[in-house]
C-alpha cells in the first residue's frame, strides 16, 4: 500500500509537468496576446505600435519562449505564479480568493448530486419496469442530455419570470456569510449537482440491478431482514464500487460544469476567473488555474484508487 | 416616427450647439461657462428620445431640481477593466464607464445639453495668438482624493502626458507643442495649428487631470493609481467582479441646489459578462442599469414595457459602427470596381433589421447625428443607397464582370465573435452571394481578430468600431495617407482626403468645416475604403427612481459616466 502510494506520488509530477508544458504551448500558438487586447477595445487603432511593443515587454513576453518556459516552470512549482497580465493583481492572491467560492460551490453540487443521484438509482432498481423507474430513467437522460449551460440560462429566467429574484452578485465566502453564500450558490449548485446525478443515477440503478440478483442478497431476504436493510446494508454498499469509480471521473464534468455555470450565474470562482483568463490571453492565469486543476484532479483520482480498498477488503495494491 | 426625422431635426440642433461651442472658443476672452447642471428632459421610452432639438434652456428659467441624498447605484459592464490610466489604455468603455467618475478633466461635455463643453478643472479659458494658444485658467481650492491640493503642474503633467506617445494612446489625436505653467493656476496651451477639435479631446473621459508625476511612482493597473479629484474615490476592486466607488466628501463642486456633489453615496460597476444574466439581474433590481448606454436589446426593452412600467428605456445615437473593412493593398479590392460591387449588393436595411432588431441607423461614413455627415437627399444621390436592390445587385454583377471576376469570387471574411458582429455579417454574406462574391467566414475571438487586422493578415473583416469623441478628427483619422497602419488598417489612400481633412482639422468656422467634411465623405463614398453596414444605436434601461438621468447620444457610453448629478428618489437606487 506505501509503495503504491509513492509511486502515485511519483508519478503525479510528469503528469502535471505534462499537462502544464501543453498548456504553454497551446496559449503561445494562438494568435494575438495579452498586449494586443490590452492595446484593443473601442478606440484600438489609437495604441502605437510601440507602446503595444512596451506593454509586451512589461509582461516579458518578448523573451525568448524557452526562458518564459523555464522561470514558468521554476516559479509554478514554489506556487508563485506571479502577477495577472490583465489585472496586475497577484494571480496566487486571486487564486485564493476565487478557490473559496469554487470549493464552495463544488461541495454543494457534489452533495445535491448525492442526494439526487443515489436515492433514485436506489429506488429505480427496487422498482424496476415500473413508472417510478421510468420517471428516473427520463430524469436522468433529461441530466445527461441538457448542457448545464442552457439549463442554467432557463433556470434563471424562470427565476426573474415566476419568483422576480435572482442570486445576489457578490462576493462572499460561506464562512463569512453562509445565507449569503447559499442564496448565491444554492441555484448554481442545484443546477450542476443535476447534471452531475445523471450519469451516476443511471450507474447506481444498474448496479443496483445487478447486486440484487446475487445470491447473498437473496439469502438476505430469507433470513427475513427488512427491504431497506437488504438494500442499504446488503446490496448499496457491494454497489457503490463503480459508482465511486464514476464519481472520480464526475470530478471532472463538475469542474467543467462549474466553468460554464459560473459564467451564467455571475459567481466569481476559479471557473469564470478561468474563462475571463482565456479570453484575455492572461497566461499568467491560465497556466497556475490549469496546474491547480490538474493538481485537483490527479489528488482526487488518487482518493478514489485507495478508496476502493475501504469499499472493497479484497482489493490489493500492487 | 422614424429615426430619419428625429435625425434631421437633431442636426439642425447639433449645427446650432456646435456652432455656440466654436464661437464660445474662439470669442471668449474671458469665458465662465455654468457649472451647475441645466435640468435635462427624461430619456423618453422611445426611438424618438435621440438628442434633443430644443436650444439649451437659459440657467435662469430652469427649475432649481433637489436631488435626494444617499443610495448607491449600479450598473454592468461586460468585460472587466485593465486600466486606471484612461489616457494610455482605457480604450474600451469598460475601463473608462468604471475609473471616470474619479476623475476630472480640464474641461468636460454638458452631459445634460451635449456636445455643449463646460469648465471643469479649468474655471475659463482664452484663446490667443493665431489660435495656437489656449490658456486655462485653473480653479483653486480643489484637491486630490488623497489630501493634497490640485495646481497647475498636475495640469501641465497631465496634459504633457497626455500627447505623449509613449505614455497615451491618444497623443496622436492632439496638435498640443508646448505646455507650461504661467502661474500656480494659469496653464498656456501651445498648439502646433489651429485645432477645432481641441476643446472636444480635452472634454473627452479619458483626458483625465492626474497627480504631478503619479505615472512614474504608480501602476496604471494598481488602486494607488486611482487618486484624481472626482465626484467619487474608489473604495474597492475585486478583479473580474466588481468596481466600488464612494462619495468624494470634499468634492468642489456644488449642485443648483447650492448641496455638495455628488448626490449617491456610491457607484457599483458590476462585470457580468453574459447579457441574459445582465437583464435577469436588472429586472429583479440587482441592477439600477442595464448599463450607461448599453446593454439592452429591443426585444428586452418590449419586455420592459410590457411587464415593467417603472423601468425607463432610453434610446440615442452611438458613435459605432458595422464594418467591412476591405484590405485595398491586396486583391481582390485593390480594385475599386469590387470594392463598389460590394457597397451596392448590401441591403443596410436588412443588415439593421437583422443584426439590431430595427436599432440602427444607414450612414455613409460619418456619424448621421453629427451635423458634418452628408444630409440623406446627398446621401442617397450615390449608387449604393439606392433605393432598387435588384437594379444595385444588376449594377453589381457588371462591374464584378468588368473586374474579371464574372465567374465569381470567394473571399476570406474575418467576423469578430459575438453580437452583434456575427448577424451583421450573415446579413453580408448572404447579399454579397447574390451577386457572386462568396464569403467565407471565419469567427474568431477578439485576440486572434486583433493580431490579424492589427499585422494586415487579412482580406476582409468585421470588427469594434467606435469613435470615443464626436469629431471628424478622430472619425476620418482611419483613412488618410499619413495614418499609422494601426489606424488605417485598411490601407486606403488619397492625397486629396489628407488635404481636405488638414484643412477641417484647422477651420474654427463651423459652416466651413461643415462644408469640407461633406466633401471628404463624398470622396470616401466614391472610392469606398471600406463598407459601413450602419450606425449602432445605445440603448439601457433604469429605473424610474433614478433621476436627472443623462443624455443618451453618440459618446455616453465612453463621456457620461461621471454621474455627479444623478441622485435617486428618497436616496434608494435598489
Amino acid at each position: 500500500m506505501f509503495r503504491y502510494l509513492v509511486r502515485r506520488l511519483v508519478l503525479m509530477v510528469p503528469t502535471l509537468l505534462g499537462a502544464i508544458t501543453l498548456i504553454f504551448v497551446i496559449l503561445r500558438v494562438l494568435p494575438g496576446d495579452v498586449a494586443t487586447l490590452m492595446a484593443g477595445g473601442d478606440a484600438a487603432g489609437q495604441v502605437s505600435e510601440e507602446r503595444v511593443a512596451a506593454i509586451r515587454h512589461e509582461a516579458g513576453l518578448d523573451r525568448p519562449l524557452l526562458v518564459q518556459y523555464r522561470d514558468w516552470l521554476s516559479a509554478a512549482f514554489r506556487m508563485d505564479f506571479g502577477k495577472s497580465l490583465w489585472s496586475g493583481y497577484s494571480v496566487r492572491h486571486e487564486l485564493g480568493r476565487r478557490y473559496q467560492v469554487t470549493a464552495a460551490l463544488a461541495v454543494l453540487a457534489f452533495l445535491v448530486s448525492l442526494a439526487i443521484a443515489i436515492p433514485t438509482g436506489v429506488l429505480a432498481a427496487l422498482k424496476q419496469d415500473t413508472w417510478v423507474d421510468y420517471a428516473v430513467r427520463a430524469f436522468a437522460i433529461g441530466g445527461i442530455s441538457v448542457p448545464s449551460f442552457w439549463l442554467a440560462l432557463l433556470v434563471l429566467l424562470a427565476l426573474v419570470h415566476y419568483l422576480g429574484w435572482t442570486p445576489p452578485i457578490s462576493l462572499s465566502p460561506p464562512w463569512r456569510d453562509p445565507w449569503l453564500s447559499l442564496r448565491q450558490l444554492g441555484v448554481p449548485a442545484l443546477v450542476v449537482g443535476y447534471h452531475l446525478s445523471a450519469l451516476v443515477a443511471r450507474m447506481t440503478r444498474s448496479c443496483m440491478l445487478e447486486v440484487l440478483r446475487e445470491d447473498f442478497v437473496r439469502t438476505a431476504w430469507a433470513k427475513g431482514l427488512s427491504g431497506w436493510a437488504v438494500a442499504t446494508r446488503h446490496a448499496l454498499r457491494n454497489a457503490m464500487l463503480p459508482v465511486v469509480t464514476l464519481l472520480g471521473v464526475e470530478v471532472l464534468v463538475l469542474l467543467g460544469g462549474i466553468v460554464l455555470v459560473e459564467t451564467v450565474f455571475t459567481v466569481p470562482g476559479i471557473g469564470r476567473y478561468l474563462v475571463d483568463s482565456i479570453t484575455y490571453r492572461d497566461y499568467n492565469a491560465v497556466q497556475a488555474i490549469i496546474w491547480v486543476f490538474t493538481l485537483f484532479v490527479l489528488v482526487v483520482n488518487l482518493v478514489t484508487d485507495l478508496a476502493y480498498r475501504y469499499l472493497d477488503p479484497r482489493v490489493r495494491y500492487s | 416616427m422614424q429615426p430619419v426625422h428625429v435625425l434631421k431635426g437633431f442636426l439642425a440642433s447639433w449645427l446650432v450647439l456646435v456652432t455656440a461651442s466654436v464661437v464660445l472658443l474662439v470669442g471668449c476672452r474671458a469665458t465662465t461657462p455654468s457649472v451647475t447642471p441645466t435640468t435635462p428632459p427624461a430619456a423618453q421610452p422611445s426611438a424618438t428620445a435621440t438628442p434633443q432639438a430644443t436650444p439649451p434652456p437659459s440657467p435662469t428659467t430652469v427649475p432649481t431640481p433637489v436631488g435626494a441624498r444617499g443610495g448607491t447605484l449600479s450598473y454592468a459592464i461586460q468585460e472587466d477593466m485593465r486600466s486606471f490610466d484612461l489616457q494610455d489604455l482605457g480604450t474600451s468603455y469598460a475601463d473608462i464607464q468604471p475609473v471616470a467618475p474619479l476623475f476630472n478633466g480640464l474641461v468636460s461635455y454638458n452631459m445634460y445639453d451635449y456636445p455643449s463643453i463646460e469648465s471643469d478643472l479649468a474655471e475659463r479659458w482664452e484663446l490667443g495668438q493665431g489660435d495656437t494658444t489656449i490658456t486655462f485658467f485653473l480653479r483653486r481650492g480643489v484637491t486630490f482624493h488623497d489630501g493634497s491640493p490640485f495646481a497647475c503642474r498636475d495640469a501641465a503633467y497631465s496634459l504633457q502626458k497626455l500627447v505623449d506617445p509613449k505614455r497615451s494612446s491618444m497623443a496622436g489625436n492632439f496638435a498640443i507643442q508646448d505646455v507650461r505653467c504661467t502661474g500656480d493656476y494659469t496653464l498656456e496651451v501651445r498648439l502646433a495649428r489651429p485645432q477645432a477639435a481641441i476643446l472636444p479631446l480635452l472634454a473627452s473621459s479619458r483626458s483625465i487631470i492626474v497627480k504631478e508625476g503619479w505615472a512614474q511612482g504608480h501602476d496604471q493597473k494598481d488602486v494607488a493609481f486611482a487618486v484624481g479629484t472626482g465626484p467619487f474615490r474608489l473604495k474597492s476592486r475585486l478583479p473580474g467582479v466588481a468596481i466600488e466607488a464612494e462619495r468624494n466628501p470634499t468634492y468642489w463642486k456644488k449642485g443648483r441646489d447650492g448641496g455638495q456633489l455628488p448626490y449617491l453615496d456610491g457607484v457599483r460597476t458590476l462585470v457580468v459578462p453574459d447579457p441574459t444574466t445582465i437583464f435577469a439581474n436588472f429586472r429583479t433590481g440587482q441592477l439600477t442599469l442595464t448599463g450607461i448606454g448599453r446593454n439592452l436589446t429591443k426585444s428586452d426593452a418590449e419586455a420592459l414595457k410590457a411587464q415593467y412600467p417603472d423601468a425607463v428605456v432610453a434610446l440615442g445615437p452611438r458613435s459605432a459602427w458595422d464594418n467591412f473593412v476591405m484590405n485595398v493593398r491586396k486583391p481582390p479590392f485593390d480594385n475599386p470596381k469590387v470594392r463598389l460591387a460590394v457597397a451596392l449588393a448590401t441591403d443596410r436595411q436588412k443588415m439593421v433589421q437583422i443584426a439590431a432588431e430595427g436599432w440602427g441607423t444607414v450612414g455613409g461614413y460619418m456619424m448621421p447625428h453629427m451635423p458634418f455627415a452628408l444630409p440623406q437627399t446627398e446621401l442617397t444621390q450615390f449608387p449604393q443607397f439606392g433605393a432598387d436592390m435588384e437594379g444595385r445587385r444588376a449594377q453589381a454583377r457588371a462591374l464584378l464582370e468588368g473586374a474579371g471576376y464574372g465567374g465569381g469570387l470567394t473571399v476570406e471574411y474575418l467576423v469578430r465573435k459575438g453580437e452583434p458582429y456575427q448577424s451583421a455579417a450573415v446579413s453580408r454574406q448572404d447579399d454579397l452571394k447574390k451577386v457572386g462574391i462568396n464569403l467565407d467566414l471565419r469567427v474568431l475571438d477578439a485576440g486572434t481578430m486583433y493580431n490579424r487586422a492589427f499585422s494586415q493578415d487579412f482580406i476582409s473583416y468585421t470588427l469594434a468600431a467606435a469613435a470615443t469623441v464626436d469629431d471628424p478628427d478622430q472619425v476620418y483619422a482611419f483613412f488618410l495617407c499619413s495614418s499609422p497602419p494601426r489606424q488605417n488598417v485598411g490601407g486606403y489612400c488619397n492625397p486629396k482626403v489628407d488635404e481636405l481633412y488638414g484643412q477641417q482639422s484647422a477651420s474654427f468656422d463651423p459652416q466651413r468645416r461643415v462644408q469640407l467634411n461633406r466633401e471628404i465623405e463624398k470622396l470616401l463614398l466614391a472610392d469606398i475604403p471600406e463598407d459601413r453596414g450602419y450606425f449602432w444605436w445605445s440603448a439601457m434601461a433604469y429605473w424610474g427612481r433614478v433621476q436627472n438621468w443623462v443624455q443618451v447620444t453618440g459618446v455616453t457610453v465612453y463621456s457620461f459616466s461621471r454621474l455627479e448629478q444623478v441622485w435617486c428618489r428618497e436616496g434608494r437606487c435598489q
